[in-house]
């Protein structure tokens, strides 16, 4: 006999539920019987024909596999431009030497007694606004620990500035600043100067706040036979160019952007798309976060007078290239899926295997039907 | 709204005129909130395009910091000190320079107080993408949008829902330094010394690449105050700008 307490359960089912019900254990029986009815149909079949569809089975899974699966890829800059801007990373070191430059200083410099590196300037170079100094040490270096915001021109008289700002950082992404910030707490946060006379470092900047601009004079630059590259590697956010605008005589004169495969393969780099930079075009290189840490794009930057660019190359591992034309809202350089799986070595060597499979598969058959069976 | 007991003559003395009046005054009462601008036009003249384009102007906005939020729940109002008619020019440009508006109002006010500039935008959707904090900003002059620059800016703030009030804020200033690697503000009447302007690094910043922002408690209570924006590229001193800021927040309401 029947359990009485189900009855009600069969009959407050309605039709929509049954249907569904119905509906689903039609899917369950399918699939479940979708892997016997493969085998029974391929045992039908020659051998030939079943190495072949199963073949063609494996490859459709590849090509998918291939198709989604997150392909690396690395980008390369080349440029000519009159201005760069960084943000230099919150848990790295920068160093640049800045030897025979003028030092600005918002507010005078804390000098050591007895020093001869720095020599206060009162020809009014800087601004008025701003203290001088000439420095002597022929290994004057700069050295950033922390984000700081920097701005490199060249001037159309062959002066090339160097703008160091405090940063002031924005909209973040939270996880990524938390590893930074822990990174950047192990290190002191500053600007120094640092000689090789043996006085000792000097910490530019007061309450936080650093307002630095360093000059190098176009008189050494143009001099005849004192050629003198600067050459400022880097890593961090960069902007390469400047919007246009009606002041605008610094912008990005011309360059390219190319992207190459990283995936694991003998070569390692495959050349995958490529475009022209134009004049007035901006760049941007934005960092990317991998396992919550930031990985910066970096370069280098090459002052090479009496030029009055600066040579720039930046490689980054990104998908974080925006370029900003004029006239045009600005676009992610990036290649497409279709792009990259072409380009992936791997897939490129089980597709030749597949096809010539399926020329061999195709000429046995052909030569099988002409001499009538080859079960 | 009508009081029939008002319509007939008054027989009982003071006291029933004196009520009569008090409630024929009450539906003023009611309304007594931000007097609305007019707008020339029927609709507002706005444009969004993606394709930007260079802009001349150095002072893009002065506005109250969160003045932006009025934009998309119109609820914009300023507050000039002076009684007579006005004409306001009200700019709003984004950051990225793809999104403007000029737009000219007008509006008899008998003395200082709160005016309501409608904004119902066409592109609300478009204008609350610019949601962040000094991607957009607000400029409201003297005088119309044809007319040469006057120099003298309303304060434009965010109306609270009933557009009764102001709500009060620090200052910003909106620069375009085109080349300028300094800026720096200074209110003449406080006689203090340049303060320094904010650079705007992140994304795209067409239409201007500074921001000063004045505490509210630094603004010296006045109608007007005059403001000095000075501009250096590497030291290099530009020549400084200047303009006047009308604003009655300081004034109470009699």
């Amino acid at each position: 006999m029947d359990d009485p307490s189900k009855a009600p359960e069969a009959v407050t089912a309605t039709p929509a539920e049954k249907k569904q019900a119905n509906g689903l254990s039609g899917l369950v029986t399918f699939l479940s019987g979708l892997p016997g009815a493969v085998i029974n149909y391929l045992g039908q079949r020659t051998l030939l024909a079943r190495a072949l569809l199963l073949a063609i089975f494996l490859m459709t899974l590849f090509v998918i596999f291939s198709y989604f699966k997150a392909h690396q890829w690395v980008f390369s800059v080349q440029a000519q431009t009159r201005v760069v801007e960084l943000t230099t990373p919150a848990d790295r070191e920068t160093k640049w030497r800045i030897n025979d430059a003028i030092i600005c200083s918002r507010g005078e410099l804390e000098l050591p007694p007895d020093q001869t590196a720095l020599l206060l300037l009162r020809d009014g170079r800087c601004g008025g606004r701003w203290k001088g100094y000439r420095t002597y040490d022929a290994e004057q270096t700069l050295i950033l620990k922390g984000a700081f915001h920097v701005v490199l021109e060249s001037r159309q008289d062959h002066t090339l500035f160097l703008a160091l700002r405090t940063h002031k950082p924005a909209d973040a992404a939270p996880a990524a600043q938390s590893a930074d910030t822990a990174a950047a707490l192990k290190m002191k946060h500053g600007a120094w100067l640092s000689f090789s006379d043996g006085t000792p470092n000097l910490e530019l900047g007061e309450a936080g706040k650093l307002r630095i601009n360093i000059i190098f004079p176009k008189e050494q630059a143009t001099a005849e036979g004192a050629r003198t590259d600067r050459v400022f590697p880097f890593s961090g956010d960069t902007t390469i160019g400047r919007d246009v605008n009606w002041a605008g005589s610094s912008m990005l004169t011309q360059g390219s952007v190319q992207i190459y495969t990283s995936d694991e393969s003998p070569d390692k780099r495959r050349l995958v798309d490529e475009t022209e930079l134009l004049l007035g075009d901006q760049l941007r290189l934005d960092p990317v976060i991998r396992d919550e840490k930031r990985i910066y794009p970096k370069g280098f930057i090459r002052f090479s007078a009496p030029q009055t660019y600066l040579d720039v190359i930046a490689f980054g591992a990104a998908d974080r290239v925006v370029i900003e034309r004029y006239g045009d809202n600005g676009y992610n350089f990036k290649p497409s899926r279709l792009l990259l799986l072409i380009h992936d070595p791997i897939f490129v060597l089980v597709a030749t295997v597949f096809l010539a499979l399926i020329a061999l598969v195709t000429s046995v058959a052909s030569f099988c039907g002409k001499k009538e069976g080859c079960k | 709204m009508e009081f029939r007991i008002c319509k007939r003559p008054a027989r009982r003395g003071l006291a029933r005129m004196l009520g009569c009046a008090l409630l024929l005054q009450l539906p003023l009462a009611l309304a007594d909130g931000a007097i609305p601008a007019t707008l020339d036009g029927n609709k507002l003249f706005e444009t969004h395009d993606p394709e930007v384009k260079v802009s001349g102007n150095v002072i893009v906005g002065v506005m109250v910091a969160g003045a932006y939020q009025g934009l998309s729940k119109d609820l914009l109002g300023i507050r000039p000190p002076n009684a007579g008619d006005k004409a306001v020019c009200l700019k709003v440009t984004s950051r990225d320079g793809a999104y403007m508006s000029e737009n000219n109002y007008g509006v008899k006010i008998s003395q200082s107080d709160i005016v309501y500039l409608p904004y119902v935008s066409n592109l609300t959707r478009i204008v609350e993408e610019y949601s962040e904090p000094g991607s957009i900003a607000i400029s409201a002059t003297q005088g119309n949008c044809e007319q040469a620059a006057t120099a003298a800016y309303f304060l434009p703030a965010l109306l609270n829902e009933k557009r009764e009030n102001l709500e009060s804020g620090d200052l910003s200033i909106y620069i375009n330094g085109f080349d300028a690697t300094d800026v720096a503000y200074r209110i003449i009447e406080s006689g203090t010394d340049l303060d320094d302007c904010d650079y705007i690094k992140e994304g795209r910043h067409t239409a201007y690449n500074f921001s000063c922002v004045i505490p509210r408690d630094k603004i010296p209570e006045a109608d007007e105050i005059t403001i000095e924006i000075a501009r250096e590229v590497y030291g290099r001193e530009l020549d400084p700008l200047t303009f006047r800021l009308l604003d009655g927040q300081h004034q109470e309401k009699p």
